[in-house]
């Protein structure tokens, strides 16, 4: 026998699984031609009888039936909606989590080596900037983007605790560091 | 604080039943002020539904002596309605502000309701019957009825909401060979 909050988790699971549902058919039938929208209204028209029957069959074995056949039809979005459901971040209800690790908007920070009050004197190796910590970088020397270790040749290593970019050799004055970060 | 007349209506799983409730704050003034207290249930059509069946009255006297709790169940309802509900209150002692009048389109969605549970549960156990193009077609029809009758009550459309039920109704009759 179904107890009542399962029927109520199972009610606001059918009703997120309409919206997923719907998201992929429409995305096959037009990208694949291949028709199953339907589903999404026999998801719709079974939560609607649950919705209907729960104040007063919950616990009937026919209205239980019909419940069990709603999780069967959302089995494939079932993950999702629950994680919805539970975190209130989905599309429909709540507003979107933005990770603690990226605080601001992206940006770029251009640097000249060795000039005067660079941050990065000449023949060094090393910048630090804490607005880069826990960034994914797009790092450009000399209009060539390079790419962090364990690549060979020129490259860096990034903390992404301290946003230190140290570099596997030091940089000559009048180069010029582009840093994207987002 | 003016009187102002209310009521909520409500349906359980015995469709042949509408329950309806005077939600009226009768602290502002008090029963015994009135002199009588009526129910209205106008069909599309512009007759009433009579309570008892036998009432010689188009309204159905819902009087404060007989219905103490303020609450009234009307039986014989033979099928789903678009019904615009009324209740008056005669005051023996009008107050300036207070409405003593109340009318609302509700849509009773009991017997389409029991129909759908039915489909769903044919379909719960026999789900290859979704490979019907007339099984599906016509279940999504009377999804769409019963959803068109509360949007349109919800409008106060009675006669919509009232053409839908019958649509619903008619689907339903026809469900040996739809279902």
């Amino acid at each position: 026998m179904l107890s009542n909050q399962l029927i109520s988790d199972y009610i606001q699971w059918g009703d997120i699984s309409v919206y997923l549902s719907d998201n992929q058919y429409q995305k096959e039938r037009y990208y694949k031609w291949v028709d199953e929208t339907r589903k999404t209204r026999v998801i719709y028209m079974v939560n609607e009888v649950l919705k209907w029957g729960q104040p007063y069959l919950v616990g009937n074995p026919d209205y239980d039936e019909v419940a069990i056949y709603l999780y069967s039809l959302i089995g494939q979005w079932l993950l999702q909606a629950a994680n919805i459901a539970q975190t209130g971040t989905g599309l429909v209800i709540g507003t979107p989590v933005i990770p603690t690790s990226t605080p601001g908007a992206a940006g770029q920070i251009t640097i000249q080596v060795g000039a005067a009050g660079s941050p990065i004197p000449a023949n060094t190796n090393q910048y630090t900037n804490t607005i880069l910590a826990n960034r994914v970088l797009i790092v450009i020397l000399d209009n060539v983007v390079i790419q962090p270790e364990p690549l060979p040749n020129f490259d860096y290593s990034f903390n992404t605790v301290t946003g230190t970019i140290t570099f596997s050799y030091n940089l000559s004055a009048g180069q010029i560091l582009t840093i994207i970060y987002i | 604080m003016p009187f102002v007349a209310n009521f909520t209506v409500a349906q359980g799983l015995d469709c042949s039943q509408v329950v309806i409730t005077d939600t009226s704050n009768y602290t502002a003034e008090a029963k015994n002020t009135f002199t009588y207290r009526r129910l209205y249930l106008y069909k599309a059509d512009g007759t009433t539904i009579k309570y008892p069946a036998n009432s010689p009255t188009d309204y159905i006297d819902f009087s404060f002596a007989g219905y103490p709790t303020d609450q009234i169940t009307i039986t014989g309802i033979d099928q789903d309605y678009g019904l615009r509900i009324e209740m008056d209150l005669n005051s023996s002692a009008p107050q300036p502000g207070s409405i003593y009048s109340k009318s609302t389109v509700v849509a009773l969605t009991c017997y389409t309701n029991t129909a759908l549970y039915n489909v769903a549960q044919i379909a719960a156990t026999s789900p290859a019957r979704l490979d019907d193009p007339v099984f599906y077609s016509s279940w999504s029809a009377l999804q769409t009825e019963k959803d068109a009758a509360v949007t349109a009550a919800t409008y106060g459309d009675q006669l919509s909401a009232d053409a839908a039920l019958k649509r619903a109704k008619n689907i339903i009759n026809q469900s040996a060979i739809k279902f």
